[in-house]
Order: C-alpha cells, then structure tokens, then sequence
C-alpha cells in the first residue's frame, strides 16, 4: 500500500534526520578528535597538528607520576571489583531467591549508592571517615567504592538470576543433592558469566571514579582520574590523549567481554 | 469399664516438613546469612553516614534554624534554582533527542545508520567521565579546537568564550547524560510495533500526528522514567559544573565541595547535602507516583 508523502511528512523526516545527524557528530567527534590528537606530535595541543608521531606515547611512558596513577587505579579498582563480588552474589540470591523479611527495602538501599546525589552522599561519607580519621587511608577509599561496584552487582547478577529457573535446583536436589550443593553446582555455575559481567563493570567504574576519591581520598590517593582532574588547574596536558585512547581501546575490549559473558549466560538458559 | 487403648506413635518417624525443605525459596534465615554482608555495608557506608550529615545539618539546637538560614542566603537560592534549571534543560534535551535517537535505533533498517547510532552512544561512554571533560575542554578551549575553526573560516576574528559558562555546564551534561537516556528509552520502544505508525499513516494521519497519536502516549512512562533518572543524576553532578562552570556558575555540589575543602564549614555542607538529597528524593517520589516502581526499576537497569 502506498501512502500519500505529504509536505509536512517530508519536514519531519528531514528534521528527524537532522537531529540525528547533529546528535552522532556531537557525540562521537570529541572521541575522534582526543584519539587524532594522540598522534600528534607537540608537546602543546595545536589542531591541526602538523607533526605526527608517538611522542604523547613516549612522554607518557617516561612519566613517574602518570604511571603511578595508573597503577594505583588498579590498586583500588580490582579489591573493590572483588569485595564488591563478594559481598553482591551471595546478597542477591537472598535478595531473588529467600523468604527473609524486607528485601525490597534492602535492594533499595543497597542500590542507593548510585542514585544518590554524588556529592551529598560524598560529603557524608567525608563525615564519618572525618570522625574516624581514616580520610586518605587507602581502604577506606576502597570501602567507599564498594559501596557504587555494589549496586551494578546487584543489578546485573539479579537480572541474570531472574533468567535461571528456580526449579532446576529442585530437580537437583530430588536427585539427592543438598541445597549447598545444588546452590553451588546449579545456580551459581549458571551465574558463572552474570558474576564475571558484573565484575567487569564494578572494575570500569571504579576505575573511573572520581567524586569519592576527591572527598575522601584526602589528596593521597591518586588514581587516574584523580590525576587528570587535577591537571585541569594547569591546563590541557597533552599526554592525556594518549591516556584517553588507550583507556578507550581497553574499555572497549572490556566491555565486548562483558557483553559476550552476559549474552552467553542468557544463551544457555 | 472401657479398656482404653493408645495407639504409640512411632517417635523415629516423625513427618518431615516438606514445605521447608522442598520450596525454591530459600529459608529467612539462610537468606538472613546470604544477605549480612551487604547489610553490614548498607548500615556503615550508608546508613550511618547519613545520619551523621543529618545530625550535622541540624546541630545547633534550635532545630530548623540551619536550614531556614540556608534558604535565606541569596547566593544559596541562586545555585539551587541554577541547578534545577540547568539539570531540568539537560533532562529535556536527553529525553527528546535520545527519543529520537532510540526510536531510530528500533526501526531503521540501514546497517550503516544503525553503525554510526551505536558508535555515538557506545564512544563516549568508553571515555570515562573525566577524560570527556577533557576533550569537551580541548573543543571549548579559548584556543581551542572549535574556536579556532571558527576563526579559520572567519565567521568571528577573536575567540568567542564558550568554557566557563552555563552553556558550557549544559553541553557538558547534556554529552555525559545523552547514551544513559538512550538505552532506557530504547528499551521502552522495543515493545512498540514499528507498523502503528505506518496503520496510523494508512488511515490519513500525517507522519508527525501519527508519531504523536500512537508512539508518545506509548512510550510516556518510559520517557518519565527515563528522564527522573536523569534528572536527578544532574541534580546531584559535580565534577561538570566544577570544570565547565568555573566560579561564576556554581552548581549545589559546587557549593558543597567549597564549603568543605575551602571554608572547611562543614555544617554548611552538611545542609546544601541535605537540601540536594530531599529535593531529589521529592523527584524520586513524583515520579514513583506518576509511573511506578517498576519502570523506575527498568529505567535504572537498563
């Protein structure tokens, strides 16, 4: 069946397609542009270069305080990514799968964490660590970031457990299994890719967590976002484009992981 | 005289509880152990530390009075109205240009179309928040990308300033808010058919009144939802405004982060984080009343 194009019809496409356009160029140039300027070969940001080559690269590679940074990144986010593991799994099955009393009122507030206002949440976290004298301290940065790697824990293994069947540890256990056994062996194998999805997203975020950091890192605890942000003060440091395309290319790979995980899980239930 | 006979219960065979044994649903108990962890967490990282801010907010003893002195600051109502403003425009940018962006995403069949959507969404996400900034910092710049271009092509002859204003914090946002909204919003339209708007057009609707007509009373509860989660994830931004903005536009949590590391007056703090912490849970609670928990649920999920 045809149907009649109207002028108006025509304005509106053309106006969707206008801000379609406009939306991609607005969100993806700024991504290209930090990742041309990478190649660049100034030690000051010039668009467009006129040099090129891996010096952003070199610098960043001689560079004491940036590796550092890096480093103490990984120092944070991979305990955090594991306690946060820890704590979430076992949570979430009492959460989906457990007569206890109040689940809804604690996902919510294990959840919490993330919807808050950051700031407020920060400042009362600056409060308590202020009491106890444990600003700056190194785990009392990790605490505070496993509280924001719980709530993706509890999100993504949630969804993942909701896809399981809680009759196949029924089964399992008619068959004469425990329900230790048939938690472990079924569920939890089933949840295999959920958890490992999970774990890759609690890393990426705190890995890129800043707002916490900022109030009770206590100006010791410098990550990589710690140390961008402060560079801000003096300008735009060039080697950062360096930073930013190889934290895009490793974000991207984690992320295709994750993705990959969370697809087989569903897959194979 | 009856003869009364007891009939002995075999006291090994008492009846199992299959109820208990039995059911997919763990025991209170057992979920009680599974969940102590994350209560533990929830009570110290969460729990605590709000009270303490609210005992802090309200030290002085006459109870309200922080909080009225904090309403009766100029400088305080400014930052405040400038917030919610400025995540307000923010929100309705998201919601109306990731709609269209999402609704592109449901029904377009071009593989290169569909390429280039995913890239836009996926892109900046990678980047992190901070290193956005950065970039959003070399495009802005006084002798940065864009002015520069400007200047190349002699629309202007002096570099125009675009960082350290409200247009600059609303940009910043609005690039950092626009993939979350997206995704939520897509999955939204993904239970809306495509054809409604083809059988609306077939019964003599024009194309916008049929979007209109049949998509948006559709996908409102999404698009509420959607936004609630925007908006109060602005309300409560920092590191944005505190690059983008400069001095001049301050947002609350600005007002928050001064109050700390420069004034070092943490009662003050204390209140602006209250007063940033009620006015979105006010706008949790809207929303919860205009589309339910559920979709709030999915908004924040997805």
């Amino acid at each position: 069946m045809r149907i009649r194009q109207t002028s108006s019809d025509a304005a509106m496409t053309g106006l969707g397609w206008l801000v379609l356009g406009l939306a991609a160029v607005f969100m993806i140039a700024p991504a290209i542009l930090v990742v041309v300027l990478s190649f660049s070969a100034h030690d000051k940001l010039v668009f467009p270069p006129q040099h090129w080559g891996l010096r952003q690269y070199d610098t960043l590679a001689g560079s004491q305080y940036w590796l550092q940074s890096i480093v103490m990144s990984f120092k944070v986010a991979i305990p955090t990514a594991v306690l946060a593991t820890l704590i979430g799994v076992p949570a979430t099955i009492a959460l989906e799968r457990s007569r206890m009393k109040g689940k809804a009122v604690l996902r919510m507030l294990g959840i919490a964490p993330i919807i808050l206002p950051g700031a407020a949440y920060a400042v009362a976290l600056y409060l308590f660590y202020a009491q106890f004298h444990i600003l700056g301290s190194f785990w009392g940065v990790v605490a505070a970031e496993v509280t924001i790697a719980v709530p993706f824990v509890i999100l993504i293994v949630g969804a993942g457990l909701r896809r399981i069947s809680a009759d196949l540890e029924l089964v399992a256990m008619s068959l004469g299994a425990s329900r230790l056994r048939a938690t472990l062996g079924i569920t939890v194998r089933l949840l295999v890719p959920s958890i490992a999805a999970s774990l890759v997203l609690a890393f990426v975020t705190v890995f890129d967590e800043l707002v916490l950091i900022n109030f009770v890192g206590g100006g010791q605890i410098i990550t990589l976002p710690k140390a961008i942000y402060d560079s801000f003060r003096t300008g735009t440091e060039p080697l950062i484009t360096a930073i930013a395309t190889l934290s895009m290319v490793v974000t991207g790979m984690l992320m295709l992981i994750s993705t990959h995980w969370r697809k087989a899980s569903a897959d194979r239930t | 005289m009856t003869a009364s006979v007891t009939m002995p219960v075999p006291a090994s065979r008492a009846p199992r509880d299959l109820s208990q044994s039995w059911s997919a649903e763990r025991g209170p108990l057992i979920g009680l152990a599974l969940a102590a962890p994350l209560i533990v967490l929830v009570v110290v990282m969460l729990l605590y530390p709000l009270g303490k801010l609210i005992s802090i907010a309200f030290d002085d003893g006459d109870g309200f009075g922080s909080i009225t002195a904090f309403f009766s600051s100029a400088a305080h109502i400014r930052t405040m109205r400038l917030t919610f403003v400025d995540s307000a425009i923010v929100t309705l940018v998201c919601v109306t240009v990731g709609s269209v962006v999402a609704w592109a995403l449901h029904t377009t069949a071009s593989r290169l179309t569909k390429a280039v959507l995913w890239a836009s969404i996926i892109l900046p996400f990678l980047m992190g928040s901070v290193i956005k900034l950065y970039a959003l910092v070399v495009l802005l710049e006084r002798h940065g990308v864009i002015n520069r271009a400007l200047m190349g092509i002699g629309i202007t002859d002096s570099p125009t300033r675009l960082l350290y204003n409200q247009f600059a914090v609303v940009l910043g946002l609005t690039y950092h808010m626009l993939p979350f909204a997206v995704l939520p919003l897509l999955a939204g339209f993904q239970t809306i058919s495509p054809d409604l708007v083809k059988a609306a057009e077939s019964l003599g609707a024009s194309r916008a009144y049929a979007l209109f007509s049949t998509v948006l009373p559709l996908s409102l509860p999404s698009m509420l939802a959607t936004g609630t989660i925007v908006y109060i994830i602005c309300l409560g931004f920092y590191l944005t405004p505190e690059v983008l903005g400069g001095p001049t536009t301050p947002f609350s949590s600005s007002l928050i982060a001064q109050d700390v590391f420069q004034f070092y007056d943490l009662k003050s703090a204390s209140v602006s984080a209250l007063v940033l912490l009620v006015g979105s849970l006010v706008v949790v609670l809207l929303a919860y009343a205009l589309v339910g928990r559920e979709r709030l649920a999915r908004a924040v999920a997805a």
